[in-house]
């Protein structure tokens, strides 16, 4: 957790379009500022929603994804260059992300989330943004946010297909109440475009953004499915806490 | 009629986004997919085990609610039932 301080003149300069944004205010900017998200690989998904929050002014931003840069991440991560091919995602990442935040304070961990990590990195943060290709590492993460009582933006997609929830212990079912079984047929490759997991990704930064504000209402006991291939968007209800 | 429609890797082995059901009376969850199997045998695995009970991992919505996995209620006429495995794509 990180100590709230007031807005500095340069802060002001380069955030007062969303200062502006009723409801936030210096206020809010002040609580992104003091806030710190914990951002579960950044692939395609964790890409934009990293690079959506450093451009919101968010304090603190810790990057778990293990493993360097391969050509076939190219469609969708967007942090990931061609001239970084070979070398650590997340050091990549975090040069990108001081480019558009040089204030930001970036942790980066080379690792995925795992057992042996999950307490201690989500005991750093205010915010967890679940964006994690394997469901073993989403209900690790998951069930420390649910031990600590810190809110988890879970986001997926498949195909043209997404899905995205905002969950939290006392008031909403965990990962685990609503996924109780592993799909068979699910692999760690699915096809996706770009353009799909930037789309999921902006919305998943903007429900960490009202989790670290109060703004609007996140998709508590809500979840957003999205059909990108018709744009046919729904919410379903959820069970609430079980 | 019942509209089920089909999300995710239901719609992949589906190849199809929605099938119309020409019933004459609410059923239960169940009896909805049977007869989804029934025209679509290939999604029988995807939907039911061995046993032909509803799988753990298949997300039902009945009109935008989701269905507690324990729970099969009756669909009445004219409603919509989604279908969908939860996804992990990042």
């Amino acid at each position: 957790m990180m100590q709230q301080r007031p807005l500095t003149e340069a802060e002001r300069a380069v955030y007062e379009w969303q200062l502006d944004v009723p409801g936030h205010g210096e206020e809010g900017q002040v609580k992104l500022a003091g806030s710190t998200v914990l951002v579960s690989r950044i692939g395609g998904l964790g890409s934009v929603v990293a690079y959506e929050l450093a451009a919101a002014g968010v304090g603190r931003l810790v990057l778990a994804h293990e493993g360097v840069i391969k050509p076939s991440d190219l469609n969708r991560q967007l942090l990931m260059t061609h001239a970084a091919l070979g070398t650590s995602r997340v050091a990549c990442a975090a040069l990108r992300l001081r480019e558009l935040n040089p204030a930001m304070e970036i942790v980066t961990v080379d690792a995925n989330i795992d057992a042996h990590n999950v307490t201690e990195l989500v005991a750093m943060c205010d915010v967890v943004v679940d964006a994690a290709p394997l469901f073993t590492e989403r209900f690790a993460l998951n069930d420390a946010a649910f031990s600590k009582g810190i809110p988890i933006v879970e986001c997926a997609m498949y195909e043209l297909d997404a899905t995205l929830t905002t969950q939290l212990k006392g008031r909403t079912a965990s990962l685990r109440d609503l996924v109780q079984d592993v799909p068979a047929p699910w692999r760690r490759r699915f096809p996706v475009f770009g353009a799909v997991s930037g789309a999921v990704g902006c919305l998943a930064a903007m429900e960490a953004i009202k989790c670290m504000t109060g703004l609007g209402e996140p998709l508590f006991n809500r979840m957003l499915m999205m059909e990108l291939r018709t744009m046919k968007m729904r919410e379903v209800a959820l069970p609430p806490v079980c | 009629m019942i509209t089920v429609e089909f999300m995710t890797q239901v719609k992949a082995e589906a190849g199809c986004a929605r099938m119309d059901l020409d019933a004459s009376r609410a059923m239960p969850v169940s009896s909805v997919l049977g007869a989804v199997i029934e025209r679509m045998p290939t999604l029988q695995s995807l939907l039911v085990d061995e046993e032909g009970c509803r799988h753990g991992w298949l997300m039902v919505s009945i009109d935008d609610v989701l269905i507690p996995r324990d729970h099969d209620p009756e669909v009445p006429l004219g409603s919509r039932v989604l279908l969908a495995t939860p996804i992990s794509g990042g």
